[in-house]
């Protein structure tokens, strides 16, 4: 075996060494990639959950604020009606 | 090696053979890599990538969701609500033990599960139930039934059910517009899914995304011109109507006159377009826009602006109704009395035969067709509504007699209640015709409008039209209180096998409303009305009247009656 001259010698070991390092790099970026990839799916899940939850409640919402609920909640728990004209005043604009 | 050499003498050419031998080897291993990983052709390596694809890599559909339908205020119409539809792969499902519970659990008879199965035996897809409710679909999938899967879609609901149906229209179970508003407006509404590349592994998860192929789009929200809460006062006050008359069918519709806007519209019968199971399409159409009617009487307000526009009559002209019939032709057109010398505005106000007979011969039927058209009956509306019909003019080679007159009364043409509501939203808006919309109109960025008539007679048709709702007019019934409003009723006979029937009648009644600002036009029909109250002025007026104190409450209409305010409040409140 002969000689490497010292310089060449000192590439050679940096050249392994960031080839570990890059290795190690890849397989910790692919690690990653797959709990990321873990993590959106699961947020895409939420997603999906949550808007079925806002659909429902907005179904919700409408069916305790229909018109018709509305008016007859008014006029017979609350007793109230449309008042007549002789009761409403028009304020000018 | 200098031992060997000594003790057997190789000859040259066996070392040749064996080293080319070896890189023979060689070359062939390196070549094959190089078919395999560098070329592209053939088995290369664009086919081991695709054959490798092919078994790991799957694209999906990312569903989207159809737009939210709303009303001019916000308020939801239709949206769509996730819901999972279950499926299974019967190779998978066929043998299984568990088919009874599973059949159980979806509330299926095995039988008719096991047919379904052995029916698409050799397929490796098929729905078990569809748009079930995800909470339901979770505890199903959460048994782990062999080969039973769920798939993401969106259902489609109606909050207001009823009251909007005929309108909105219907989705069929892939989420396609197939009536109404879903179908007219189907672009707009539908999204475009998505589609995603993954890998997947033995169990058919996804390891890794490749990303977004195409990015999903939802569709968009559409913000219709409906007012909910005026739209429910409305299909509430018609169906009384219905209740009461007796009716067998039966539209109301409200126009904002001045944005050519389609405020509500409501029809009977109903249908609820969130149970399909009972859907009946006898209730499905939306008879306000695509049922064509004589409109009768109702049209005589347009005959009084071509006797208006001809020069030949104010609407203080007197004209001689007596002695209460007159000849046209073979026939004999009565009044219900004789009127005597009346005005013209009388004519219309107590919608005189005779008087409105003799108009039209004064006038002619050319210029009466004239009006017509400018009005835009046997024309669409504009609202892109899918089945909307124009109705018809007459167009005869040759007119009779009696046919010159029967176009000044409203026989002999068709129309629907939208066409007659926007003829009367032209007089409102000053003569202006607009195009009418279901969407919602910047106010400040209208559609240009075409003035069709003179903004001074569309005037004086008003003010006779107001005379018509008042003490001695045919439509008393319609006042409504704190407002003056004008209109006009019809009362047509029904047309049936021979003619004209005795018995069957449509009674309409088209309004306008406030008279001090004329902004909302309500046509209401009433198909064959039973009992003594069917004509125009008893069966439709009412509606009218009690629609339009709805829409004038609801739109924050003033009130301008204010004799008839004084009066009240002096009485200490009417009640």
């Amino acid at each position: 075996m002969s000689q490497l001259p010292p310089s060449l010698a000192a590439t050679v070991v940096l050249l392994s060494a960031s080839l570990l390092v890059s290795a190690l790099a890849v397989v910790s970026s692919t690690h990653h990639v797959r709990e990321g990839y873990a993590q959106l799916q699961d947020l895409e899940l939420r997603r999906w959950e949550l808007q079925e939850q806002y659909t429902r409640l907005l179904l919700e919402v409408n069916t305790w604020a229909a018109p018709h609920r509305i008016s007859q909640v008014a006029s017979e728990a609350l007793s109230m009606r449309a008042p007549d004209l002789g009761l409403s005043q028009v304020i000018a604009e | 090696m200098t031992r060997a050499k000594q003790a057997y003498r190789l000859p040259r050419w066996r070392f040749v053979v064996i080293c080319l031998a070896l890189a023979a080897l060689a070359a062939t291993l390196m070549g094959r890599l190089v078919l395999l990983q560098v070329t592209e052709g053939g088995q290369g390596a664009v086919f081991l990538r695709e054959q490798g694809a092919l078994r790991t890599v799957r694209t999906a559909e990312i569903p989207v969701y159809r737009g939210l339908i709303e009303d001019r205020n916000g308020t939801p119409l239709a949206v769509s609500s996730p819901v999972v539809s279950l499926w299974a792969n019967p190779q998978q499902l066929q043998d299984s033990p568990r088919l009874d519970d599973l059949a159980a659990r979806l509330s299926l008879d095995v039988a008719v599960l096991r047919d379904k199965l052995r029916f698409y035996g050799d397929k490796q897809f098929m729905y078990l139930a569809r748009h079930q409710t995800p909470d339901f679909a979770r505890q199903v999938l959460r048994e782990n039934f062999p080969g039973v899967r769920g798939e993401r879609e969106y259902r489609r609901y109606y909050p207001a059910g009823e009251v909007t149906a005929q309108l909105l229209g219907l989705t069929n179970v892939d989420g396609h517009g197939i009536a109404g508003v879903e179908l007219a407006f189907e672009d707009w509404l539908q999204g475009v899914p998505g589609k995603k590349r993954f890998i997947k592994d033995l169990h058919g998860d996804a390891v890794r995304d490749f990303g977004v192929i195409e990015e999903p789009r939802p569709g968009q929200a559409l913000a219709l011109s409906l007012d909910l809460r005026l739209q429910y006062a409305q299909h509430r006050e018609l169906q009384r109507a219905m209740k009461e008359t007796g009716a067998t069918a039966g539209s109301a519709i409200t126009l904002d006159a001045w944005t050519g806007e389609v405020l509500a519209v409501s029809n009977y019968p109903v249908f609820n377009p969130n149970s399909r199971k009972e859907l009946d399409f006898s209730g499905a159409r939306n008879r306000a826009m695509t049922d064509a009617y004589e409109p009768g009487s109702t049209i005589k307000t347009l005959t009084l602006v071509a006797a208006l526009e001809s020069g030949q009559f104010h609407i203080d002209s007197i004209i001689d109704t007596a002695p209460g019939r007159i000849r046209v032709g073979a026939k004999m057109l009565h009044d219900p009395r004789d009127y005597g010398e009346i005005s013209v505005s009388t004519v219309i106000e107590k919608s005189s035969q005779v008087g409105v007979t003799k108009i039209a011969q004064a006038v002619g039927h050319e210029a009466i067709l004239d009006v017509l058209y400018r009005f835009g009956l046997g024309e669409s509306t504009g609202t892109g509504f899918p089945g909307e019909r124009a109705g018809q003019l007459p167009d005869f080679a040759r007119w009779s007699d009696i046919e010159k007159v029967t176009l000044a009364f409203g026989y002999g043409l068709t129309a629907t209640p939208i066409q007659l509501a926007r003829a009367y939203a032209i007089l409102a808006n000053g003569g202006i015709r607009r195009p009418l919309t279901l969407l919602r109109q910047d106010p400040d960025a209208l559609p240009e409008g075409q003035q069709v008539i003179d903004p001074e007679v569309a005037r004086e048709v008003l003010e006779v039209l107001g005379r018509v709702t008042e003490p001695g007019g045919t439509a008393t019934l319609a006042q409504v209180p704190g407002f003056s409003v004008g209109g006009k009723t019809g009362t047509v006979h029904k047309v049936g096998a021979g003619g004209y029937l005795d018995d069957q009648y449509v009674a309409l009644f088209v309004g306008v409303a406030p008279m001090s600002a004329p902004r909302y036009v309500t046509a209401i029909l009433i198909d064959q009305p039973r009992g003594d109250h069917y004509g125009g002025g008893l069966a439709a007026a009412p509606v009218y009247s009690r629609i339009t104190e709805e829409v004038l409450r609801i739109r924050n209409a003033q009130p301008d009656q204010s004799e008839l305010r004084a009066l009240l409040s002096a009485s200490g409140g009417g009640q």
